[in-house]
């Protein structure tokens, strides 16, 4: 029992290093960190989380969209797929640089490999570039961020709810919203017996 | 009714047991199916159970034409609005079902997004429980609406 306990705890240990395996045995992890390896020499990136063999890597807002359209247009990298936008909100959490993260999932058909992109989105400037002058997947994504968290994406064509009614007034998703909402579901008109419609 | 003021009264009592009755056995319903519920509406509109037994046969896609309105499913913020106009749509004399738990109160999803009952925002006659409902509640809710509307209650 003790020893197992120690067989997860050092690979634990391990996946929070670059080297998740040094001598990987599926061939996909093989192809997912040589990939990772020649993005992070190529854009200068910092030492990527890995988890379960998946590569995360931390960019500023300001580079996003460039290294994004690097990444799709360049044959080398050519991850022509963006499967798709979401955010977090850490509210309060420990250890955490900002409250919003944005992330972006990658694919590449040609190469077969994944990569995943974190963007830190300060709480008192919600806001950071668009991405859907890169990958058209992008344009509903954002616009989804948007609705959930209040993100807004600077130079989006078309940044409005694309869940919620229009006139909603609040963020559900941020960890701050009340899981009863703010009273929207009470907010009707009430129609009562032998009311006419107003033509 | 401006036919009734007409009439001596006598005939005119007579004439509303008389619409009365056609009313409740020719009753148009109007589903407003939004969720796993329409799913138990449309069993209980086919052969096996049948409702045209009972005199509500013909379902009407257009609330102008329909006179029973049944809203079988959650109902969230977004759709109550279309929920409203198609109850005002409907011509009088009107009836409403709210069928299963979720269109009665919320049922499980007591969430920022669904409306706790459609009772709030529209009158209703008749409440079916269950989630869903069986057939045969959904019958005998039918049955019940019939009998309120023969006597004139409703
Ligand atoms: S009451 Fe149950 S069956 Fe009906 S809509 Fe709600 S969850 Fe679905």
């Amino acid at each position: 029992m003790s020893e197992e306990k120690k067989d997860v705890e050092s690979n634990d240990e391990k996946s929070s290093d670059f080297d998740i395996d040094p001598n990987p045995k599926q061939e996909w992890q093989t192809r997912e960190k040589v990939m990772a390896e020649k993005v992070a020499e190529r854009f200068e990136l910092d030492a990527p989380v890995v988890f379960r063999g998946q590569y995360e890597f931390t960019v500023e807002a300001s580079r996003i969209v460039q290294i994004l359209r690097e990444l799709k247009e360049d044959e080398e990298f050519a991850f022509n797929r963006l499967t798709d936008v979401t955010a977090v909100d850490y509210l309060k959490l420990e250890g955490y640089e900002e409250r919003f993260a944005v992330l972006y999932f990658i694919y590449s058909y040609e190469h077969k490999t994944h990569l995943r992109l974190r963007v830190w989105v300060d709480e008192d400037d919600p806001r950071l570039p668009t991405v859907s002058g890169v990958f058209g997947a992008a344009n509903w994504g954002e616009r989804e961020v948007y609705d959930m968290f209040g993100l807004e994406f600077i130079g989006h064509p078309n940044l409005e709810r694309i869940l919620l009614p229009t006139n909603f007034g609040s963020f559900p998703l941020r960890k701050d919203y009340p899981l009863r909402g703010r009273g929207e579901r009470d907010d009707f008109p009430r129609l009562r017996r032998g009311e006419k419609e107003d033509l | 009714m401006g036919l009734e003021d007409l009439l001596p009264p006598f005939f005119a009592t007579k004439l509303q047991t008389l619409l009365n009755w056609s009313r409740k056995n020719s009753l148009w319903p109007m589903p407003f199916g939004t969720a796993c519920c329409a799913i138990e509406l449309m069993s209980t509109l086919s052969s096996r159970y049948d409702l045209s037994r009972f005199g509500a046969e013909v379902l009407r896609f257009s609330p102008r034409q329909s006179d029973l309105l049944i809203v079988g499913g959650r109902v969230c913020v977004k759709m109550m609005p279309v929920l409203q106009k198609i109850y005002l749509q409907m011509p009088e004399p009107k009836w409403v079902v709210s069928m299963g738990a979720c269109a009665s109160c919320g049922g499980v999803f007591d969430t920022y997004t669904m409306i706790q009952g459609v009772d709030q925002f529209i009158p209703v006659d008749i409440y079916i429980p269950g989630c869903p409902p069986r057939p045969e509640n959904v019958i005998d809710a039918l049955q019940m609406l019939q009998e309120q509307i023969g006597s004139g209650k409703k």
